[in-house]
């Protein structure tokens, strides 16, 4: 897979698996998938002249919790400094039948961006614990008019979770992220132009887009939505990511 | 000037919104089978992307989701029909299920305009 680097500066990665690593289950075959999608991740990224700290988003993709540890180990030893803005998915199956792991990235040349709300893995709890991996990841990530979001979830800023249970809740509280973070980055959900929406069971989708739609419907924008096996953590029965371009910083425009 | 959204429904969303020189298209799919669901998302992505000024030669980044593995083959076929010589970005999921039971394949699609401003 060849990394895009289109005239206008955003670097699309995407569907990153270990190839050459070679199928494997176990724990340890997952740190060696890990390593080996980095090694791709760093090539693609030089093979059009963009450095790691260029990239703004990952979206992590495992086949089992079980892998999260060690390959979460991997990346944070492999992106240390950089501060990704990063969302987890637990799926059902990679297109690769031997992958444990895959990732997809955006990167914006002319790095490094401006990181806000910088925290490591080991001081902010996922739901309501935190994990033992180690890195360095922030909130939003500015790459000129390029904003780029956490997955945000039933987490308050405040690294509370007080939704235990109630999706809907969840899912307005994940929502309130977003309108309060853009602004930090000088934008709002005007200048969002796409969403992405995960749920860990059909059954949320209802509760689910009634807690987003009436802020997200303000400012219409395409939206994907489908079901994965599971988030961060159990707890977390939703995610929402937004991806924003500042309108006012487009080119040509007042 | 405020983004451009395209064919916006009832429930408050747009099935494309165009920043700049970038558009962004989610969640496209359709009636039948996996792959004529395929078909229908590649051809409203085509609609879509000629209503905004762009065309399926200037994808950067296609991404399949599909409900069991067995439709990512047929999927990929129908997509890779519609992109012809486009070599795009692809990222394909297994995931265990979509906005409705019905849906089988969605698909989410990042192009660029040729000649709008940046």
């Amino acid at each position: 897979m060849i990394p895009i680097l289109h005239r206008d500066g955003t670097l699309h990665l995407g569907g990153i698996t270990a190839g050459a690593a070679g199928p494997g289950f176990t724990i340890e075959d997952a740190e060696k998938q890990a390593e080996a999608v980095f090694d791709a991740l760093e090539g693609q990224l030089a093979s059009v002249g963009c450095r790691l700290t260029d990239l703004c988003k990952i979206t992590m993709q495992i086949t089992d919790r079980a892998f999260r540890q060690a390959v979460y180990g991997v990346m944070g030893r492999r992106l240390a400094g950089v501060y990704p803005v990063s969302t987890g998915l637990i799926v059902k199956a990679l297109h690769d039948p031997a992958a444990v792991f895959q990732l997809d990235a955006y990167a914006v040349p002319g790095g490094p961006h401006e990181r806000l709300r910088k925290y490591r893995s080991t001081s902010a709890p996922y739901g309501l614990h935190r994990q033992e991996f180690v890195a360095d990841f922030c909130m939003v990530v500015v790459a000129g008019r390029r904003i780029f979001l956490r997955g945000q979830t039933g987490l308050t800023l405040d690294r509370d979770f007080p939704s235990l249970h109630d999706v809907g809740a969840q899912a307005r509280l994940a929502i309130g992220n977003v309108e309060k973070l853009l602004p930090e980055a000088g934008a709002t959900l005007a200048d969002a132009v796409a969403a992405t929406i995960y749920v860990t069971d059909r059954a949320q989708i209802e509760p689910v887009m009634q807690g987003l739609m009436p802020t997200l419907s303000r400012h219409p924008v395409p939206h994907s939505l489908f079901v994965v096996k599971g988030l961060a953590a159990p707890e977390i029965l939703m995610e929402i990511d937004v991806h924003a371009i500042r309108a006012d910083a487009i080119h040509g425009d007042a | 000037m405020a983004h451009q959204r395209l064919r916006i429904d009832g429930a408050g969303t747009a099935r494309a919104v165009k920043a700049g020189p970038e558009i962004f298209l989610r969640g496209l799919s359709g009636p039948g089978d996996a792959a004529a669901q395929a078909g229908q998302a590649m051809r409203e992505a085509r609609a879509l992307l000629a209503e905004a000024g762009s065309a399926l030669e200037h994808v950067c980044k296609v991404t399949i989701l599909v409900t069991d593995r067995a439709w990512l083959a047929p999927v990929r076929q129908v997509v890779a029909d519609h992109l012809g010589g486009t070599a795009a970005v692809a990222t394909d999921l297994i995931v265990n299920g979509l906005a409705s039971p019905e849906m089988l394949v969605a698909i989410d699609i990042d192009a660029v305009i040729p000649g709008a401003p940046a």
